[in-house]
């Protein structure tokens, strides 16, 4: 679609997930603290089987299906999760005791960015779920570009990040249908659409995103697709341990994932069975296609190697001995810089 | 340990002077030693600051490139919110206020084949900015208008407030002495510098009654201290790098270790294999190799079978058992216990063992035991070869004969007899073939660890768990290896933390300890010196002060209550370990509490059944003060409430666990909120009311403790050290940083000053032990860091009876409870008539109570409490997910929000940690059913390793497994 010369992108390895939300804390403290974006989630981590944030997004549409844009559904606030209010004063000093107790103000909630944290699939003690974090792909093939009418978001020549322009938006919010994803928010005060935006005043500085730089999990790699040094080509293209979420989506995005193994099953005599894995085939190929089971066959090798006693590259990188080099040069610390 | 014996002592300040209460702070020393590492001035240099890169595209993408900006940069970390980890921020701070934090990641690598510890944190950390000045702050002096928990407040000054609570602890004085004034700063919820040291002071000045709760929020490790005699098990996180096996036992650290995690996973990747024990598939379970689901609190069975399988198929390590352990020490078949050297001469010590040496086919003594005749100091074996199995007949000192065994063939009988895999099978649910596989994995690993953190503490059958834990990892020859053994947690300490209290030791109890000095000390004369100086105070266990003051003696007396294995009831034991003085109380039986004051803690959340201390305890209390930057439920039932400043708002240093080697210092980056002032102040000025409204009333002399006359009108001198510190002073704090890290050279010689404008600082050598801190191995700066190095490479004997890693108890509480060796029991509950279990853990949204009321922090849960259930419990009773259910048994209730899930066990509600009461229906909040019955043996003493001493040997609250039943409303 729109071309850019060089594409930063990300890797997460979902085998290092802790599900922490420090990566969505970050992001929020850093972006999304202020008027109309209270209830905005640019980063969210959900569990996996689950309904996500917004609820039911897997199944709402947009991108492109054989390059044609697909339809899809507007995600509302109440589908993202609304940000809850709570009575503090009423518990803490307005003298009624046990009465009252603290809550949401307003109408009970019955979802939120990460309602079904925890609960996963399948049954006891075959049970399943790990954490997914999630936040704008950048694609290259960006469905919300394609969508907007008004011209207002733009992906940047230099870096492939996708920037609403927010002067130009109009807040007619095609992008929010458009995109397969649903990581595009509606700031009701401002009346435009607003999203991730790869922090990109931090890369100009050569400080690493927020959220890869606040994960203690350490999940998460950054860099130009490109550049060969970089662990982002050496995850994806020379060892392809790491693809893309819903590949379907035809809008090739560009953050990557490592797909995640769980412990091995329990069969009927409660002793392991190592005859399927855990989390199931098909699961891991209704996220991430048949590349994702791929990639686990890639990951599983690896492995093999350094259980042999061999020495693995590509798990060297996994493990990152030194954390700076996950972030492929942009690893400056943003303390050290003083604004003039 | 290259120069042990050649400490000397080099400084005579001593903590535990007058008043006990001076060892609420963390990491204590008993007194200075030279420092075995160099600690020259090794650290590092701040980074140069850097220009911006010029981006001025004068575009509309300049509204974000605008949001990222700021006026400074300040170190900080969150001294107080008792997290067992110690992170580094950078706070940005914009127009006066703290815009927000992020890592201060400058942690380096140990060694270059090990991973580096950046960046830590959590999202918690992340938002502390948030919660700093969220609606749940108070920053101003509140006094109670209406009932306690009523929720009426008045807007008061310090001066009122200081003036009527020093005037309601003079009249608790001269009614019935200083003692029935309580200070509780709960889970020994301490920093490492002035924010801690004010209530220190204070406490002391006055000889107030310090409960000590390091038992009391079951955080002490009470089969590690029967095993070892000391409980500081840990090391640097990265060390878990090094593992070859890493079993997660009863602990969630992907929740409760989000910044040291990473290390289990990329373990993974060298080809370490992870092994996670848990009822359900907890988070840290997600990324294992292999999950184990026992049944819950079957832990011990599952342990016991592991070491049978290993003993059978001869994997264990015999060298090691021999040389570290008592299992090849003789045990008389007669009785069951130790043959001693009172059994083979009249008038012999009752704590000199034998072996069967295999050399010279004769009993040889015990080298290192506690009555070896050298001060059991080295378990280094010599000449001698003790033999693992004994078949002998020994004559006694009166003539007659007697066959003997060791510790190894009863253990090796009793695994056989009752500990097959096949027969813990039944026991746990677990396959007998899913034991032997890991019994298997584990023995055979090169380097195995057993991470079980805090979290087996707080069964009541916990020692048991530990007790088969730390076996399995002597069978293996893991303990004291690097990537190898028990795994609870650690603290560093640092030398200058002397400083905080500011009593020197007597010139006698000093010279009392010069013979063992000049020696160089162990550690077990550390903890002999632990156990004479650690009394010196008012100190009172949590959970034997709630049954003796807290209104707790009807629960805990109830006959479902009882352990049915026990020949006694709660009560004799307790009355027995109190006749005896094992166990101290303050104040006496005879007094009552009349003031409570508490910070940094929340007692009405985290206590047993609370309903119970609002009943019995609270009517008996003049006045209760909180101390607090947050409101909490136990401040909402209090009478006063004083507002600290949040911890960006002050100076302090964070107490420091082994998982990283920093000590993590905060500099104040904005002024206090409203009227709040620092706890170094606050504490300061109720000193000073105390003696000004002392002197102004005429006072003179009060009871102290054990009602020796107290001066009250000398408290603020006391306090300031004669006026050596001035709290009222806003430097006065940094003064005092300066002091303690000046007087720490293992922190590399540095100013206080330097000290905060790092933020990180490195530690460069290890400190001496403390009341809390005897890892008993060295740091090296340049390798990862692991326990118990002292008595496996050093051979010095461990601070145990026998000078070994013990596993026969043969005290009569322990041979009574069928205990002496370690087994599995059913706890009490499980004979109840209610048919399901509350478990869980700390969770991942709070540190204990702060952050779970926060908004951003609900936000991204429920917005409210839950439970989580397995539909096999749920459909039967009707309820489905987001259901709203009643949690009741006969003692108390609550209601939450049900969440459903197919990785919980059924039988298993799993609630997790720290919820505050008011945000539950009626206030009634989770620990109401929680009635923790406690194992009355751990008030044994007189043995050894089994004594109590502050923060060492007490009962624990056990309030996992309450049995409950659940109903939908």
């Amino acid at each position: 679609m729109t071309g850019a010369k060089r594409q930063m992108a990300m890797v997460m390895d979902l085998n290092k997930c802790l599900g922490c939300h420090t990566c969505s804390v970050a992001c929020k403290t850093q972006w999304t603290k202020t008027q109309g974006r209270e209830a905005m989630w640019w980063n969210t981590v959900n569990t996996m089987p689950g309904e996500g944030t917004p609820r039911g997004w897997e199944s709402m549409g947009g991108g492109f299906h054989d390059a044609a844009a697909q339809p899809g559904e507007m995600p509302t606030t109440g589908g993202f999760g609304e940000a809850w209010e709570f009575n503090y004063d009423q518990v803490f000093s307005e003298g009624k005791g046990q009465e009252e107790h603290l809550q949401v103000v307003g109408d009970a909630p019955d979802w939120g960015p990460n309602w079904d944290e925890d609960e996963g699939a399948g049954d006891y003690p075959n049970s399943y779920h790990f954490y997914l974090p999630r936040l704008c792909n950048h694609c290259t093939h960006p469905a919300c570009v394609a969508a907007c009418p008004r011209k207002a978001i733009e992906k940047r020549e230099s870096d492939g990040i996708v920037v609403i322009n927010e002067e130009r938006c109009n807040g007619y919010r095609f992008c929010m249908e458009a995109c397969p994803y649903k990581k595009i928010y509606f700031n009701h005060a401002k009346q435009v659409s607003q999203k991730c935006i790869f922090c990109y005043p931090r890369l100009e500085q050569g400080v690493a995103t927020a959220c890869s730089r606040q994960c203690p999990g350490r999940v998460r790699f950054l860099g130009y697709a490109d550049d060969e040094d970089g662990p982002i080509y050496k995850l994806v293209t020379q060892y392809k341990l790491a693809v893309p979420l819903h590949p379907e989506y035809g809008t090739q995005p560009n953050v990557f994932y490592v797909p995640p193994t769980g412990p091995m099953r329990l069969g009927e005599d409660g002793d392991v069975d190592e005859s399927q894995p855990r989390i199931p085939d098909k699961y891991i190929e209704h996220l991430f296609g048949e590349a994702g089971l791929q990639a686990l066959k890639n990951l599983e090798r690896e492995k093999q190697i350094v259980q042999g006693g061999g020495k693995s590259e590509a798990l060297d990188v996994l493990i990152a001995y030194k954390w700076e080099d996950m972030f492929g040069g942009f690893d400056r610390n943003p303390a050290t810089i003083k604004w003039v | 340990m290259t120069d042990k014996n050649s400490a000397t002592v080099s400084r005579r300040t001593f903590l535990l002077g007058a008043g006990g209460v001076g060892v609420a702070a963390a990491g204590l020393s008993l007194y200075r030693l030279k420092t075995r590492q160099p600690t020259g001035r090794v650290l590092p240099e701040p980074p140069p600051k850097s220009q911006i890169k010029q981006i001025a595209y004068g575009d509309h993408a300049d509204i974000y490139r605008e949001q990222w900006t700021w006026d400074k940069v300040v170190k900080g970390t969150h001294t107080r919110a008792n997290c067992i980890s110690a992170c580094s921020w950078d706070v940005y701070v914009k127009e006066g206020i703290v815009w927000r934090e992020e890592q201060d990641a400058v942690y380096r690598q140990s060694r270059p084949d090990t991973p580096d510890f950046n960046p830590r944190g959590c999202q918690k950390g992340a938002c502390y900015s948030d919660l700093q000045a969220s609606e749940s702050r108070v920053t101003h002096p509140l006094k109670r208008v209406g009932e306690r928990g009523e929720g009426k407040w008045k807007r008061i000054s310090w001066d009122q407030a200081l003036e009527e609570i020093a005037d309601k602890m003079i009249d608790a004085a001269i009614e019935q002495g200083t003692e029935t004034i309580i200070f509780d700063n709960g889970t020994t919820n301490a920093g490492f510098g002035p924010e801690t040291a004010g209530e220190i002071r204070f406490a002391n000045a006055i000889e107030a009654t310090q409960i000590d709760s390091w038992a009391g929020v079951g955080d002490l490790p009470m089969g590690a201290i029967q095993t070892w005699g000391m409980y500081n098990c840990e090391g640097t996180s990265d060390d878990w790098f090094r593992s070859d096996y890493i079993v997660i036992w009863v602990g969630n650290p992907s929740i409760t270790r989000i910044p040291e995690m990473h290390f289990m996973h990329e373990a993974r990747y060298r080809g370490a294999k992870l092994v996670v024990i848990a009822p359900d598939m907890n988070a840290s379970t997600l990324h294992a190799d292999l999950w184990i689901n026992p049944k819950p609190e079957t832990d011990a069975a599952l342990g016991l079978a592991a070491a049978h399988y290993i003993i059978e198929n001869n994997l264990y390590e015999a060298d090691y058992i021999r040389e570290q352990t008592d299992l090849p020490i003789l045990v008389r078949k007669d009785t069951d216990k130790f043959l001693r050297e009172a059994d083979l001469a009249r008038g012999g010590a009752d704590n000199l063992f034998y072996f069967w040496d295999e050399n010279t086919n004769k009993v040889a003594e015990v080298p290192g035991c506690e009555g070896d005749g050298s001060g059991g100091r080295s378990l280094a074996l010599g000449k001698i070869n003790p033999a693992l199995s004994v078949d002998q007949t020994i004559t006694l000192a009166d003539g007659s004969q007697v066959g003997v065994y060791t510790v190894f063939d009863r253990l090796r009988s009793m695994l056989d007899e009752q500990y097959t895999p096949d027969k813990a099978a039944e026991i746990t649910g677990l396959s007998p073939k899913l034991i032997r596989r890991f019994a298997e994995g584990l023995a055979k690993a090169p380097t195995a660890m057993i991470f079980a953190s805090w979290g087996a503490c707080k069964h009541y059958h916990s020692d048991l768990f530990q007790r088969a834990m730390i076996l399995l990892m002597n069978l293996t020859g893991n303990q004291g290896k690097p990537g190898g053994g028990m795994r609870i947690a650690a603290w560093w300490n640092m030398e200058g933390l002397d400083n905080m209290a500011g009593h020197g030791m007597s010139t006698m109890d000093m010279l009392k300890l010069m013979p063992k000095a000049i020696r160089g000390m162990t550690p077990r004369d550390y903890e002999d010196a632990f156990r004479i100086y650690g009394g010196n105070g008012p100190n009172s266990p949590l959970m034997p002060f709630l049954y003796v003051h807290g209104g707790y003696k009807e629960l805990w007396d109830r006959e479902d209550m009882q352990d049915d294995t026990l020949p006694k009831g709660v009560a004799d034991y307790v009355r027995q370990s109190l006749d005896n003085n094992w166990v101290s109380m303050h104040p006496a039986q005879d007094r009552h509490p009349q003031v409570f004051i508490f910070t940094g803690c929340n007692p009405l959340r985290r206590w047993p059944a609370p309903q119970y201390a609002l009943k019995g305890l609270w009517p008996k209390l003049d006045c209760v003060v909180s101390v607090n930057f947050r409101m909490s439920t136990s401040s909402l039932y209090a009478d006063y409430f004083l507002p600290i400043a949040g911890y960006y708002e002050k100076h302090g240093i964070k107490y420091g666990q082994t998982y990283v080697p920093y000590i993590c210092t905060s500099d104040k980056a904005v002024e206090p909120l409203g009227e709040s002032k620092t706890d170094w102040e606050a504490f300061g000025l109720i000193s000073r009311a105390i003696a000004e409204r002392a002197k102004a009333r005429g006072v003179t002399s009060v009871r102290g403790f054990k009602d020796r006359s107290l001066d009250l009108r000398e408290t603020y001198n006391k306090h300031t050290s004669n006026g050596d510190y001035d709290p009222t002073d806003p430097e006065d704090p940094v003064k005092l940083i300066d002091t303690i890290f000046r007087n720490s050279p293992n922190c590399g010689n540095i100013s206080g000053q330097e000290a905060l404008e790092m933020g990180a600082v490195p530690l460069t050598g290890s400190a001496p032990p403390s009341l809390i801190y005897q890892t008993s191995s060295d740091y090296d700066p340049n390798d990862t860091h692991w326990p118990h190095r002292w008595f496996v490479e050093d051979k010095v004997a461990w601070p145990t009876i026998t000078g070994r890693q013990q596993f026969m108890l043969d005290h009569p509480w322990y041979i009574e409870a069928g205990e002496d060796l370690p087994v599995h029991k059913d706890p009490p509950h499980a004979r109840s008539k209610y048919p399901l279990r509350i478990n869980g853990g700390h969770n991942r949204w709070s540190i204990h109570a702060i952050w779970r009321d926060h908004k951003l922090m609900l936000r991204l849960q429920r917005g409210q409490p839950v439970c989580i259930m397995n539909s096999a419990d749920c459909e039967p009773r009707g309820i489905s997910n987001g259901d709203m259910a009643r949690i009741y048994n006969d003692i108390g209730e609550f209601e939450v929000m049900v969440k459903v899930a197919p990785a919980t066990q059924p039988g298993e509600v799993i609630i997790y940690h720290a919820w505050e009461s008011y945000q539950f229906k009626g206030w009634k909040g989770q620990q109401e059913p929680v009635a923790a019955p406690w194992k009355a043996i751990h008030m044994a003493g007189g043995y050894g390793q089994l004594h109590y001493r502050v923060y060492y040997g007490a009962p624990g609250h056990a309030p996992r497994g309450a049995p409950i039943e659940v109903e939908r409303v």
